[in-house]
């Protein structure tokens, strides 16, 4: 069984996360880039499987600059067997839709029985990827699974949804992406860095994927506008001369925290 | 059949398995307000669509589009997107919005 994972590169949650105001892209050099908790996950569900079970090759995979290519290696080290990594400059301001072809290029490209991907990345928080892949790749899509058994020839998991929870189960070949209630990843250990030196590492084009990334005969978001966020204000403090009580009830109604 | 105004804006309403509209539907309701004509399209088990369409028009739905399907319970997703599908196509809606929800994004 093939298990592709998608992964991200992603300026560190813990630090200040900036877009350039010229061009709208993220602004790498702004913060420090790691690999997002939420792909680490991803990857922790395909490598536990393998672990338990023989002939199960779990490819870390990722289109992103040429400078994240170290953040991939991290999938080899904690135990991904090979990367592919899709790095092309013509990407660098991909709409959800140029990403999700280029991807589902990409994974067809490797083969998959399975794909996994995080349920939203923590910098663009898109969680559209998923599903325009499933519907690409003309296979069957389960989405923010807090649970997750793999099985020869079918996956199924649980999925909260508003108002309740859902068990679902899919067919293979399949895309599923899970949700932060799935466990910590593995940290790569001393073997598994040594190791990660000399698995494959692929990289490609754009071209190598026959996406041509000006298609204009394609819809495309465009961004129209680009601000700093505001500062954040300071909050408001109640000091408690016997109607604390109250005047929170009154804060809360006056801003519809209630 | 019926013609839908040029500024209809489709809202997909979300239904929670008790039959209830998801608390997402009232600021998508407003918000489609604000920008045209709302048009709700409600994609539901059998037997809910009279009374989630009377919830949808009591926060601002014009029109409400509803489908009754038991696919909703055994699939994700792909009842949804047919309808949508269908509705926008006979629609032609100048908007369309969703919640950013699960099912949502899907």
């Amino acid at each position: 069984m093939k298990i592709v994972v998608l992964v991200k590169e992603v300026p560190d949650t813990y630090g200040e996360r900036k877009l350039d105001l010229e061009t709208g892209l993220a602004d790498r050099a702004a913060s420090e880039a790691v690999l997002d908790e939420i792909s680490e996950r991803a990857l922790e569900v395909a490598l536990s499987h393998a672990d338990a079970h023989d002939d199960v090759e779990v490819v870390a995979m990722s289109m992103a600059p040429e400078s994240a290519a170290t953040t991939i290696r991290k999938g080899l080290a904690m135990g991904a067997a090979s990367a592919v990594h899709i790095a092309d400059p013509g990407l660098a301001a991909a709409d959800l839709g140029l990403t999700a072809r280029t991807l589902a290029a990409a994974i067809r490209r490797t083969g998959f029985d399975l794909v996994i991907t995080g349920n939203l990345s923590t910098d663009g928080s898109g969680g559209v990827i998923p599903a325009m892949l499933a519907e690409l790749l003309e296979v069957p899509n389960a989405t923010a699974l807090s649970s997750v058994e793999i099985s020869e020839g079918s996956v199924s998991g649980t999925r909260n949804v508003e108002g309740g929870t859902m068990r679902v189960s899919a067919p293979l070949p399949a895309v599923i992406s899970i949700t932060e209630a799935l466990p910590d990843a593995r940290f790569p250990n001393f073997k598994g860095i040594m190791a990660a030196k000399k698995k494959p590492f692929e990289t490609l084009s754009a071209a190598d994927l026959g996406i041509e990334p000006e298609d204009l005969s394609v819809a495309m978001s465009i961004m129209t506008a680009i601000a700093e966020k505001p500062p954040r204000s300071a909050g408001v403090k109640i000091t408690d001369e016997g109607d604390g009580g109250t005047r929170i009830a009154e804060f809360l109604i006056e801003n519809r925290l209630v | 059949m019926t013609d839908f105004p040029a500024d209809s804006i489709l809202v997909v309403l979300e239904a929670t398995p008790t039959g209830e509209l998801a608390s997402s539907a009232a600021g998508l309701l407003a918000a489609a307000a604000q920008i045209g004509t709302p048009v709700a399209l409600a994609v539901t088990a059998p037997g809910q669509a009279q009374s989630l369409a009377e919830l949808a028009a009591a926060l601002g739905a014009e029109r409400v589009l509803a489908v009754e399907t038991t696919s909703t319970q055994s699939e994700l997703t792909i009842p949804y997107v047919d309808a949508l599908a269908a509705a926008a196509a006979r629609i032609a809606p100048e908007a369309v919005l969703i919640s950013n929800s699960t099912d949502g994004r899907d």
